[in-house]
């Protein structure tokens, strides 16, 4: 019998990844100086109040990340932040970030932040955490979740630019009525309008259901709350609960601002998602500029409930719009489709065009916008012919002749919207994005 | 996106298991993920590790016989 034989050495014993001594500025910021792009920082339990007042490109920042990492808390209400300076997380990677295609998470925290007054809606600046994308290095792989936002006075979600990903599982919380406090704004810098112009990033026309847009979903919004795109900026909500009151327009897409050079939003998609508790007049969405779907959200409460509920207008001339460049979609209201909408169990089947703009004899399209059925498309009441707005059934219901081209129809047993392309003849026009968002695996 | 981890390399032979001793806690067996000859573990298996501090850890490499060499690696976290 032969001696047992040893098992060789172990060799190369690393640690990958950080931990935090303390959830305070100075420890998490050391840890975070010693982690490499994809490394998980660790902050520990404990409550905190930063004070970084970092330059933030023309802002301030508590805390400034230009590589993709994890940073994460113990969990919400283990690890509590409280901000200072005008954004609490300020994200704006590097080229090599962008190169890399850096993947960043945020996860694990509760956040607050200190009253300040020179900073919030009213300014345009501030917020919890801004994803600073604009111009060159911008990250498509960014996720923020298991995080609570407690009276946010600015934006708590900031996406500029190409910023893609999604926030998940987060718990927006506002106590105070001072401020519209945004849910997230995405957008490019003012008077810029590479987000419109510079779209290789994008799907040409920017279709509905890709990727590229920043999204939030299985998430709860308790208090006022005003989510807005503007200036190129794309954003879906889907799945969440809201609860309380939000502001008056709950969602907002932002037309065109000639008299800013901004442009308007490129797309929004706003869908299954649970409102309670409505006591003041709302709207649910603000459909300004660019393209809207909203559709299977179920709303109750006592508010008033008008026509108002689905509004869309166009407000400015396009002079200074992209409208002809033919590897973008339009400025102004155009492709929205709004059906299978409830509030109190009644289907929403009006939308107010509370503005219009007439282009002929300026450029395109030479006429009226927005129109129904040409720019809007909303779900009737009564029987869906195919000859105007939006059907909602199975698909073998789905009319077969005496279309209207652009009508949509949705097909509930398939989850997909049709579109007309003849009198005869549909197109699968849209299909969710994979849910959940794919950056929440793994 | 994984937590903090803790690996190392080691060819394979004649080993049936791997040990950690951080500090002066018991030993602990690990479960490691393998790929090639790295073992890669989440620190939160590694007994008080995940604990803010310095710590000394030792990685021991095992086998049904006993036998066992014990290099030892320091980590120093924050």
């Amino acid at each position: 019998m032969s001696a047992p034989t040893a098992p060789s050495a172990v060799s190369g014993v690393t640690l990958a990844g950080t931990v935090a001594a303390s959830a305070s500025l100075a420890d998490v910021s050391a840890a975070i100086a010693l982690a490499s792009p994809g490394d998980t920082v660790c902050v520990p339990a404990g409550t905190a109040t930063w004070n970084g007042n970092l330059d933030f490109w023309n802002w301030k920042a508590d805390l400034v990340l230009t590589r993709g990492i994890s940073l994460v808390g113990a969990g919400i209400g283990l690890t509590n932040i409280t901000f200072t300076s005008a954004y609490g997380i300020g994200y704006a990677p590097s080229s090599s970030a962008f190169t890399n295609n850096d993947r960043l998470r945020i996860s694990g925290f509760t956040f607050s932040h200190a009253a300040n007054s020179t900073w919030g809606y009213s300014s345009g600046q501030g917020g919890a955490i801004c994803l600073y994308g604009y111009p060159y290095a911008s990250t498509l792989q960014n996720r923020i979740d298991h995080c609570r936002f407690v009276s946010e006075a600015g934006a708590v979600i900031n996406a500029q630019g190409n910023m893609q990903g999604v926030a998940d599982n987060c718990e927006f919380v506002y106590t105070s009525n001072a401020w519209r406090a945004y849910l997230f704004l995405v957008s490019a810098t003012s008077g810029d309008r590479s987000c419109w112009d510079s779209v290789g990033y994008a799907v040409p026309g920017h279709p509905f259901g890709q990727a590229d847009q920043f999204y939030i979903e299985d998430s709860t919004i308790d208090g006022p709350m005003w989510c807005e795109a503007g200036q190129g900026g794309r954003y879906a909500v889907r799945h969440n609960l809201f609860t309380n009151d939000t502001e008056f327009d709950m969602f907002d897409a932002h037309g065109n601002q000639p008299d800013t050079g901004n442009y308007a939003t490129v797309k929004v998609e706003i869908y299954d998602n649970v409102f309670t508790g409505l006591t003041k007049s709302h709207r649910l969405i603000a459909a300004r500029g660019g393209k809207s779907l909203v559709y299977n959200n179920t709303l109750t409460g006592t508010s008033q409930v008008d026509s108002a509920f689905l509004n869309s207008y166009e407000e400015n001339n396009d002079y200074l719009s992209p409208v002809n460049d033919a590897s973008v979609s339009v400025q102004y209201p155009n492709d929205c489709y709004f059906f299978a909408n409830t509030k109190n169990g009644v289907r929403f089947t009006d939308v107010t065009i509370s503005g219009t703009f007439n282009y002929t004899g300026i450029g395109a399209p030479q006429r009226v916008v927005p129109q129904k059925d040409l720019d809007l498309f909303w779900e009737q009441a009564g029987t869906f012919t195919g000859a105007s707005g939006v059907g909602v059934g199975l698909i073998a219901e789905r009319p077969v002749s005496g279309l209207t081209v652009g009508v949509g129809y949705w097909a509930t047993d398939e989850s997909v919207l049709y579109r007309a392309t003849g009198s005869a003849a549909w197109e699968v026009y849209y299909t969710p994005y994979t849910y959940p968002h794919p950056l929440r695996e793994g | 996106m994984s937590m903090p981890g803790i690996s190392w390399t080691h060819d394979g032979l004649n080993v049936t298991g791997f040990y950690a001793v951080t500090d002066t806690d018991p030993a602990v067996l690990l479960n490691p993920t393998k790929s090639g000859t790295t073992y890669t573990v989440p620190i939160i298996h590694v007994g008080s590790l995940s604990v803010p501090g310095q710590h000394a850890l030792i990685i021991q490499a095992v086998n049904a016989d006993g036998t066992t060499p014990a290099p030892a690696a320091t980590v120093v976290k924050l």
